[in-house]
């Protein structure tokens, strides 16, 4: 009977999926199944109608399935967003006052070198001595000036033609003990 | 400028964002209490957000994400434990990862797989987690757990095997 052949053909096809079952349970155990392999088993035991040879594992893969289903709260993904998005505004500002920074730092480094040139080139004017202050202004002053100088040589030849003296003296003196 | 911090919120919603329950549930596992959980892969997530430029070096961003989680749950337990040590056992530790709707489906099989897996020592139980609930490749699992592959086989080995045996045991005492 046809009807009967469709239960026939039913069992056979539970019975070989239990088959199946069983081998990929064994698998399982042994901790050689591939993901794909394990979805295969948690979905064979969602099933309402189990093998009762299977039954002490249903409550296993169901456990897995429970334990799937916990989640975040729905608000979850705002809250992140909105966490990141103050972030990136820190970020942001922080980054903006680096840039005020790194422009006032130039300023100053700018200024401070037209200072530094500037005060560079006083002080170099500073160090050129101004000789035409000491020149004489009058010929009174250059005749006085000139005297001061002839002074200074008088003074240092007659301290020389002084020591020239003592020492033909001493000359003289070495003569007459020699002759006598 | 503009665009590329758009190109990566771009990124960050598609890629990170959708792991976002796997993180929260591997959080809830070890610290064991949602609200705490989910501050942990906020804290995650802002993290990979301020590192996204060095992200790059990173191979398998969701291994790296869940280990981060761990270690995040991990020392949130332990400055919860600091903290709680001298206060008599808070209300949420009671079991506060389960909400109402979902303490119904639990029937008596899966309430004891429960416990059974909360009883297995504490690296099969994460990877035997990791696998069965997360349905993370080894490599991955070895990556988050900082592991070595062989290591992740054995301990999910042992942690199959041993829940087994007390599943046919509790079924030959007619416990079920």
């Amino acid at each position: 009977m046809p009807e009967n052949q469709l239960e026939n053909n039913l069992f056979n096809l539970n019975h070989m999926e239990s088959n199946k079952i069983t081998a990929l349970l064994e698998k399982y155990f042994e901790g050689q199944t591939s993901l794909e392999e394990e979805k295969q088993l948690r979905d064979f035991f969602s099933k309402e109608n189990v093998p009762e040879n299977l039954l002490p594992y249903k409550g296993l893969f169901n456990y897995f399935e429970v334990e799937q289903e916990a989640s975040l709260s729905k608000d979850f993904d705002e809250k992140i967003l909105e966490e990141i998005q103050k972030s990136e505004m820190d970020t942001g500002i922080r980054r903006m006052n680096f840039t005020w920074f790194r422009v006032a730092a130039m300023l100053a480094i700018a200024i401070g070198g037209l200072f530094l040139v500037k005060n560079f080139n006083t002080k170099s004017q500073d160090n050129t001595i101004d000789w035409s202050k000491y020149e004489a202004q009058t010929p009174e002053e250059a005749y006085e000036e000139t005297i001061k100088a002839l002074a200074l040589v008088s003074k240092k030849l007659n301290a020389g033609e002084k020591e020239t003296r003592k020492g033909m003296e001493k000359i003289r003196k070495i003569n007459k003990e020699v002759i006598q | 400028m503009r665009r590329t911090c758009n190109m990566d919120l771009q990124m960050f919603q598609n890629t990170i964002l959708p792991i976002k329950d796997k993180l929260f549930r591997f959080a809830l596992r070890i610290v064991g209490n949602p609200m705490e959980a989910e501050d942990v892969v906020q804290e995650v997530f802002i993290k990979v957000w301020k590192g996204r430029n060095n992200l790059s070096e990173i191979q398998n961003l969701e291994a790296w994400c869940m280990s981060v989680t761990r270690n995040l749950s991990i020392d949130k337990v332990r400055s919860k434990f600091r903290r709680e040590t001298d206060l008599p056992e808070g209300a949420d530790w009671t079991d506060p990862n389960i909400s109402p709707h979902k303490s119904a489906e639990l029937t008596d099989a899966v309430s004891r797989v429960k416990s059974l897996m909360a009883a297995l020592p504490d690296t099969q139980r994460q990877v035997m987690e990791l696998r069965d609930i997360e349905e993370l490749s080894y490599q991955e699992i070895a990556d988050a757990l900082e592991l070595s592959m062989e290591q992740v086989k054995v301990y999910l080995h042992r942690a199959r095997k041993s829940i087994r045996e007390q599943l046919i045991q509790s079924e030959s005492y007619g416990i079920q």
